[in-house]
């Protein structure tokens, strides 16, 4: 316990940023997956399309982004973007997703799509 | 003749830098954009075994060489981690100044933060929506974790003896 005390103050910060750091990403991935989840598909700041995940049916379809021409799938209430010509193919390497911790996004394209809804803890968005 | 050894070494850092960067981009971690920060190591280290000078030439020699060889250059990749990386360092230089070049893993842990954010700060502005933010908890928590373990490997490297020895004697021979 003295030890702990005799730390410097940026030492007990790190002690507490790891700590918080590694209860956050755990409430992060197992509380993020909402009752109700709604896909928002966005272009720039314009909303293009939203869908309900609970209800939705298995479908394709496209979304002009700034070059390209994008398809995003929606399977087994799961939504993601399955086609894109961008160069680093980050928003294809997603896959499907029905959890609202983070936006599949396509910098290239400037679309992105955010998960919201209710959820039994708050973190969810 | 005065800085030869110190170019040389400098450049063998800067050559282990983009390397690190390479074989960083090719390390999957499941969440898209972010990456361990191998070549902040090499980063933390100048900083710490020279000064702030070095650092910031081999940060900004680092990112245009790497987004060379990637085939990203002026791409949005490009802004971006051009962005993190200048943000990143200029807190990790304020930083060694308060703490008076000690904290070096609490040093790192904030650089990778401030790297994340300046990362989201170029994405905010460019698809002009701060809907982006909702990306930025998950990086941050993540940044804090690989900012450590970056931030520990260049605390050993940086107090090895047979290093503090050879950077002593290439900032001796002048």
């Amino acid at each position: 316990m003295l030890l702990f005390f005799k730390k410097t103050w940026w030492q007990i910060l790190i002690i507490f940023l790891i700590a918080s750091s590694c209860i956050g990403l755990i409430c992060y991935f197992y509380f993020s997956q909402p009752n109700q989840p709604i896909a928002s598909i966005y272009f720039k700041d314009q909303l293009i399309r939203t869908i309900d995940l609970n209800a939705s049916k298995d479908e394709i379809f496209y979304v002009d982004g700034e070059h390209d021409r994008l398809q995003i799938t929606i399977k087994d209430h799961q939504i993601g973007i399955t086609h894109s010509n961008c160069p680093l193919q980050y928003c294809v390497n997603m896959g499907l997703t029905n959890k609202a911790n983070m936006p599949i996004v396509c910098m290239y394209n400037g679309i992105y799509i955010i998960i919201s809804g209710e959820s039994d803890f708050d973190i969810a968005i | 003749m005065n800085n030869i050894k110190k170019i040389t070494f400098l450049s063998l850092l800067l050559a282990i830098a983009i390397i690190l960067g390479i074989v960083d981009s090719y390390i999957p971690t499941n969440i898209p954009g972010v990456k361990l920060g191998l070549a902040n190591i090499i980063i933390v280290m100048v900083l710490y075994l020279f000064s702030y000078k070095e650092a910031i030439l081999i940060n900004l020699i680092r990112i245009y060489i790497s987004a060379l060889l990637r085939g990203t250059i002026f791409s949005m990749g490009f802004l971006m981690s051009l962005s993190g990386g200048i943000l990143s360092l200029l807190i990790m230089i304020i930083l060694k100044i308060i703490l008076k070049n000690k904290g070096i893993i609490f040093v790192s842990i904030i650089g990778a933060i401030f790297h994340s954010i300046g990362q989201i700060l170029i994405a905010i502005i460019y698809l002009d929506t701060i809907n982006i933010l909702y990306y930025l908890p998950i990086l941050i928590l993540i940044s804090i974790l690989t900012g450590f373990i970056m931030g520990l490997i260049a605390y050993k490297i940086v107090n090895n003896k047979t290093i503090i020895r050879k950077v002593e004697q290439i900032n001796n021979n002048k």
